[in-house]
């Protein structure tokens, strides 16, 4: 798939607004700000098994998704940073 | 922070919360424990589980560091039986989907979309409202509008499908707001539910950047019933929403009308950026 790279955006006092009204001091098109313009990857499709999940918790300790969620439906949200 | 204010009707709701990011785990700590976080954050610093998923963020350049590593941000609802039932991805990274879109997606894995029929009443009834208290900066919430027929009339799913909509929600643009697509829910045939998620921006609104007035949405309902001499209605309607506080890094600029809490936010900044290679923080911001 070609993803497209956003570019529109612009400038303002504060930094770059881009077409939703959302302004940052980065310009539309680079680091944490290098959004699609069209479609892009979403992952597993609907239906699918969700894949296994195997890394570290905030504690350190090791976690297994479908271990700590046992027979509870599950919310699993991809961010990309708590401290940006 | 929106999220952890909903925890007890997740926990209601019998589903377990998780949310990861390419944060190390001590960042993730101290994130935790400055906004009392009791749902899963996990630790994907090396973008693993971000690769294996498929979505790591490929418009990113590869040198383009600390950026490069974060994933496609979205959300993926997983039934008990450990199925995928549905997910929210959309285009601008600044938006993320609010909880209560996430509880009506668990609502819908356990009970499905359909309900029983209500008694119908002699008059038409119709209902616009906001599913959550307040719109947040990039939070997605969903403004529904339901619409139950009265007596005699009823809505064509047929018709729909032949491309012909018998109901339609048009929101008047304001500058502040972000609108998604509608979603049309069927409830029964009497009866249909329309959402569409909304969000307000940091847009400058009287010079103030994260305004926290109030918003005054208005719009129209449309719909057109099918049975004998049936007139298509159409309702204007008005709806003031409060604005609250967005939460915000601590690494932006201190603006009115956010929520910054101390997580040693420079400090792990600084880490994550040195793991990448990066030591000097000062050419990462535009001058």
């Amino acid at each position: 798939m070609t993803i497209e790279l956003e570019t529109g955006a612009v400038e303002v006092a504060e930094g770059w607004k881009d077409d939703d009204g959302f302004v940052t001091v980065f310009q539309q098109g680079s680091g944490p700000r290098a959004n699609p313009k069209g479609d892009f990857p979403t992952g597993p499709d609907v239906g699918t098994r969700m894949p296994d999940v195997r890394c570290l918790d905030s504690f350190g300790n090791p976690f297994d998704l479908h271990e700590d969620r046992g027979r509870r439906p599950a919310i699993f949200i991809f961010q990309r940073s708590a401290v940006w | 922070m929106e999220l952890q204010a909903q925890i007890k009707a997740f926990e209601a709701a019998g589903a377990a919360l998780y949310s990861l990011s390419y944060d190390e785990p001590d960042a993730l700590a101290d994130f935790r424990d400055a906004y009392d976080i009791t749902y899963g954050l996990l630790a994907d610093p090396d973008s693993h589980v971000i690769r294996q998923f498929g979505i790591l963020n490929t418009l990113v350049g590869e040198d383009d560091h600390p950026w490069f590593g974060v994933p496609f941000p979205g959300t993926y609802v997983v039934s008990a039986a450990g199925v995928i039932s549905q997910k929210f991805f959309g285009k601008n990274f600044a938006l993320r989907t609010g909880p209560e879109i996430l509880l009506r997606a668990l609502r819908e894995e356990s009970g499905g979309r359909e309900s029983p029929a209500r008694e119908r009443q002699v008059d038409a009834n119709w209902n616009v409202f906001l599913d959550g208290e307040r719109l947040i900066v990039s939070v997605l919430r969903d403004l529904v509008a339901r619409i139950e027929l009265p007596v005699g009339e009823r809505f064509d799913a047929q018709q729909t499908l032949a491309g012909k909509d018998s109901f339609d929600l048009l929101l008047k643009e304001h500058p502040r707001l972000v609108v998604g697509d509608v979603d049309v829910v069927h409830v029964n045939d009497g009866e249909v539910e329309l959402r569409v998620p909304l969000a307000v921006n940091a847009n400058l609104a009287d010079g103030a950047i994260y305004a926290q007035e109030d918003i005054t949405i208005s719009g129209e309902l449309r719909w057109h019933g099918s049975g004998s001499d049936v007139a298509p209605r159409c309702e204007k309607f008005e709806l003031t929403l409060p604005v609250g506080p967005a939460l915000r890094s601590e690494l932006t600029t201190p603006v009115d009308g956010t929520v910054v809490r101390a997580m040693n936010g420079m400090q792990h900044f600084q880490k994550m950026a040195a793991r990448r290679g990066i030591t000097d923080l000062s050419k990462l911001f535009p001058e």
